[in-house]
């Protein structure tokens, strides 16, 4: 088990050198001056740009420039950007509260999603199953923006429950419903895959021996339904986490929160590339430790299941 | 059996008005019992009119073909019938309450306290990710145990022990998967015992199982039984086995209940001409090779697979010999790069002689399919060679291989499995066809309905898809497709294992007119020695990856002079019973 988890650590060594190599190929490339576009209309005088150029070793050539990057990596100094704040300080921003939306957003769509998709799944074919299977197409079919503006209108505006909009540091409060509208996708998906997960368990022989033990209603559903319909829900929660480490620039945008999503997007428009990379970098990591994890997970579900 | 001994039981608390009667009384009363499923289609149904009695601490059997209504009669009981099946009419009493219709907290009270179930499969009936303890000391709890998690433990071991698994503690802490399928079975008993029911009912317990562990469960299953005082409700197919098991049997066929009686009356004197045909096709030892057409031998076979290899003279007589076949698997171990070794076959010889039978005798996992598989050109062994018509196929191109595949063909166990659900009748039994490039489509079309017609199918089957047809229909298009290329040699993995008695004797007899018909030579491979007795001519039978015994069947059966040998004949359900007898 030691061993499994070692070899999977080691693994993370060539991902982060290929995984930035890549980005800061695919950055270099790109067409376009970030430092002629820095003085807008008019430009910046000739020997200003080149002082720039000179101070973000633009000039060097591309091994040079990467190199220049590790080392500030490792040494977690990346030095400012092209607007004078230092990058880390950029990215420890937008960081805690993307990581907080996306913590909210598990929780909603896990507890919600295998809830509604057990009762349908033990229903099947039922009325609450039919509507939840609705309900469910409709959010997967709704873009972000719609649900987006749809909850700020209802929730926010005509009943006032929650913060129209989350601004700058923002309260648990005033994410919930970013985080509502961030889960909404996936949740349908965990609701549907943990329905036919169930419907497909209950019917499976040790289930019938459970019922056949004397076991109640409730006991078998517990532990001999649910538990074993959770590995396939296990894998797409755990793939979505990385998915919402990312951020969603859409939603952040609805709501006016200043995260990843965003920041990254700005990034990209501006021509930081060291701030794109870099962010680019740590969520290549987290997929790789949501996998993990995932992996471990499902050893803990299924005891046939064994690392070595 | 007559008198009901509690004194062992832990919940011996029956609920009110249900006081213990005398053994005059019956303990479960089925009458006119209806059992309807509801179906896209309409209305089935499943059973019609029911009738059986089991008295305290008696054993009764069912049995009848898949199909017959028997376990859908015995889920009824405890309320556990599959999708949308419900009782439609009849009644059923269990000392002296009504069992139809109870509500749901009644029918858990019911089950495990009153009415234990041991299900068919114990592959799948134990929940993978539960240890086994666990879920033993569930159905404790479930059906009022009280004490400490310490007792409760400890009554664990002592079930696990009672059902012949010592070393309960241990044992208790395992998952189902490090459980051998016996293993799994014993823990079945002892959840199915656990809470001392009255009434214990075993579905098929024991089918899934080699005959050795077989005879040993149940032995084990009928002392236990009888000391608790508990009254048995076997479900079987294997009317040898349910003759041994029990006092009294119930045939049932199509949902009705066709004959019922005293377990060796109705063997030696059966009245229903359905329950007349089972105990004609009931392999046992009784039961002789099947003749028919035999004979007619090689001559024929020359005749008729006109367009095939002509049946060279000097070819030699063995048209598989089998030297000092060993074959090794690699089991990777915990760390990159180390491995443990596993000697599946272990320098087997063995000899099929042209157009006989060679029957590969052995239980699961003594390298019987593996050696199969060799034959088959599908593992490589890892030494030794298999000669295939005086040429050792490890000396073969890739091309003389493909031509050495249409020779050989296979027919497997499982026809639900070997059948491709997408590919219709005549698409499954084309295929070979066209991937050696037989003939053009019309050529093969005819080769098809004649191959349907050999195996006894009706030509509008083509069309058709194999979830449309019968377990016994399926093999014989398995059948029908393995002899589309008119191989010489068929090797059949347990293919009539999965089978009804019934339909087992059809293609039993399909097969061995097929063989006299065509000189086919059979590598027959099978855990039934009852079976072996009605095809082959030689036995090879294997234990542990080697080949203990290799005789002709009579000497085999009239003389084993293997220990191993005399077990398997001794395990032979109904063995020592006159049945069988045409």
């Amino acid at each position: 088990m030691l061993w499994y988890i070692g070899r999977r650590l080691l693994q993370v060594i060539p991902v982060f050198i290929g995984a930035t190599l890549l980005v800061y190929g695919m950055v270099f490339l790109r067409p376009g001056d970030p430092v002629a576009a820095l003085g807008g209309e008019r430009g910046l005088p000739e020997a200003v740009q080149e002082a720039i150029r000179a101070q973000f070793h633009l000039n060097e050539p591309f091994f040079v420039q990467y190199l220049y990057f590790l080392k500030g990596i490792f040494t977690w100094d990346l030095g400012p950007d092209f607007t004078g704040q230092p990058v880390t300080e950029t990215i420890a921003n937008a960081f805690p509260v993307t990581f907080e939306l996306a913590v909210m957003a598990i929780v909603i769509e896990t507890v919600f999603g295998i809830g509604f998709g057990l009762i349908a799944g033990l229903r099947k074919g039922k009325v609450f199953d039919s509507t939840v299977l609705v309900w469910s197409l409709l959010l997967i079919a709704l873009p972000t923006f719609v649900l987006g503006f749809v909850a700020q209108i209802f929730l926010g505006v005509k009943l006032g429950w929650l913060p129209v909009t989350a601004g700058r540091d923002p309260n648990f409060e005033s994410l919930l419903m970013p985080a509502m509208v961030l889960a909404g996708t996936s949740l349908a998906y965990i609701l549907r895959l943990t329905r036919t997960s169930v419907a497909e368990t209950i019917t499976a022989d040790h289930v019938r021996t459970a019922r056949a033990k004397g076991l109640s209603r409730g006991q078998v559903t517990q532990r001999h339904v649910l538990r074993n319909s959770l590995i396939p829900v296990v894998t797409f929660i755990g793939a979505d986490l990385g998915n919402l480490m990312a951020g969603s620039i859409v939603t952040e945008g609805i709501f006016n929160i200043n995260g990843v999503g965003g920041t990254l997007f700005q990034s990209i428009v501006r021509g930081e590339n060291v701030t794109v990379v870099t962010i680019t970098t740590i969520l290549v990591l987290v997929y790789i430790a949501a996998n993990l994890i995932v992996d471990l997970l499902y050893a803990v579900l299924d005891p046939r299941i064994r690392y070595a | 059996m007559t008198t009901i001994n509690l004194t062992d039981s832990v919940t011996d608390e029956a609920p009110a008005g249900a006081s213990r009667r005398d053994d005059s009384a019956p303990l479960l009363e089925i009458k006119d019992l209806e059992i309807s499923f509801t179906t896209a289609t309409g209305v089935v149904n499943a059973v019609r009119g029911v009738d059986l009695t089991v008295y305290p601490g008696q054993s009764v059997a069912i049995v009848g073909e898949s199909g017959s209504g028997k376990s859908t009669t015995a889920h009824a009981i405890i309320d556990l019938l599959p999708g949308t099946g419900k009782v439609a009419g009849g009644s059923i009493e269990f000392d002296g309450k009504s069992l139809v219709g109870l509500n749901r907290k009644a029918t858990e009270h019911m089950r495990g306290r009153e009415i234990g179930l041991v299900p068919q499969d114990p592959m799948s009936n134990l929940n993978p990710v539960w240890r086994i303890g666990t879920q033993i000391s569930e159905a404790l709890v479930a059906n009022g145990f009280q004490g400490t998690k310490a007792e409760r433990e400890a009554r664990v071991t002592e079930l696990l022990g009672e059902a012949g698994l010592p070393d309960g503690d241990r044992r208790a802490r395992q998952y189902p998967h490090e459980f051998s399928g016996g293993m799994r079975q014993r823990a079945l008993i002892a959840i199915g015992l656990a809470s001392r029911p009255k009434l214990l009912i075993a579905d098929e317990p024991t089918s899934a199982l080699d005959v050795t562990v077989q005879k040993k469960i149940l032995d084990h299953l009928e002392e236990l039984t009888s000391e608790l005082g508990t009254a048995v409700l076997f479900i079987t197919h294997d009317l040898g086995l349910a003759a041994e098991r029990a006092e009294h049997l119930v045939v049932m066929y199509k949902g009705k209940v066709v004959e019922s009686g005293p377990a060796l009356e109705i063997l030696k004197n059966p009245q229903h001409e359905y329950t007349r045909r089972l105990v004609a096709s009931a392999p046992s030892l009784a039961s002789r090779r099947i003749q028919s057409a035999h004979e007619a031998g090689k001559e024929a076979a020359e005749q008729i697979s006109g367009h095939e290899v002509e049946v060279d003279t000097k070819a030699p007589k063995d048209v598989v010999v089998a030297k000092d076949l060993t074959k090794v698997f690699k089991i990777r171990g915990s760390r990159p790069g180390t491995h443990t070794d596993f000697t599946a076959v272990d320098g087997i010889d063995f000899v099929l002689p042209r157009g006989k039978t060679l029957a590969l005798v052995g239980e699961s996992g003594s390298g019987k399919s593996t050696a199969a598989n060799m034959v088959l050109g599908l593992l490589e062994p890892t030494s030794g060679s298999v000669v295939f018509d005086g040429k050792d196929t490890a000396s073969l191109s890739g091309k003389e291989q493909f031509q050495m595949r249409r020779r050989v063909q296979p027919v497997f166990q499982n026809p639900y499995g070997s059948l491709d659900p997408m590919y219709s009748v005549f698409n499954s039994i084309e295929e070979p066809l066209r991937l050696h490039r037989v003939g053009d489509r019309k050529a093969r079309e005819q080769r098809v309905r004649d191959l349907l017609e050999m195996v006894a199918l009706p030509a509008s089957t083509m069309q058709r898809f194999p979830n449309e047809l019968s377990g016994g229909q399926r093999q014989r298009i398995a059948v029908a497709r393995a002899l589309a290329l008119n191989p010489e040699v068929i090797v059949l993995d347990e293919a009539v294992s999965a089978l009804d008695v019934l339909v087992q004797a059809q293609i039993l007899q399909l097969l061995g007119d097929l063989q006299g018909e065509l000189g086919l030579s059979y590598l027959f491979i099978t855990h039934d020695l009852a079976v072996v007795r009605q095809i082959a001519d030689l036995v090879a039978v294997m234990k542990d990856g080697r080949i203990v015994e290799h005789a002709t069947t009579d000497e085999v059966f009239d003389d084993p002079q293997q220990d191993y040998t005399k077990d398997l004949l001794a395990a032979i359900p109904g063995g020592s019973l006159e049945i069988g007898g045409v």
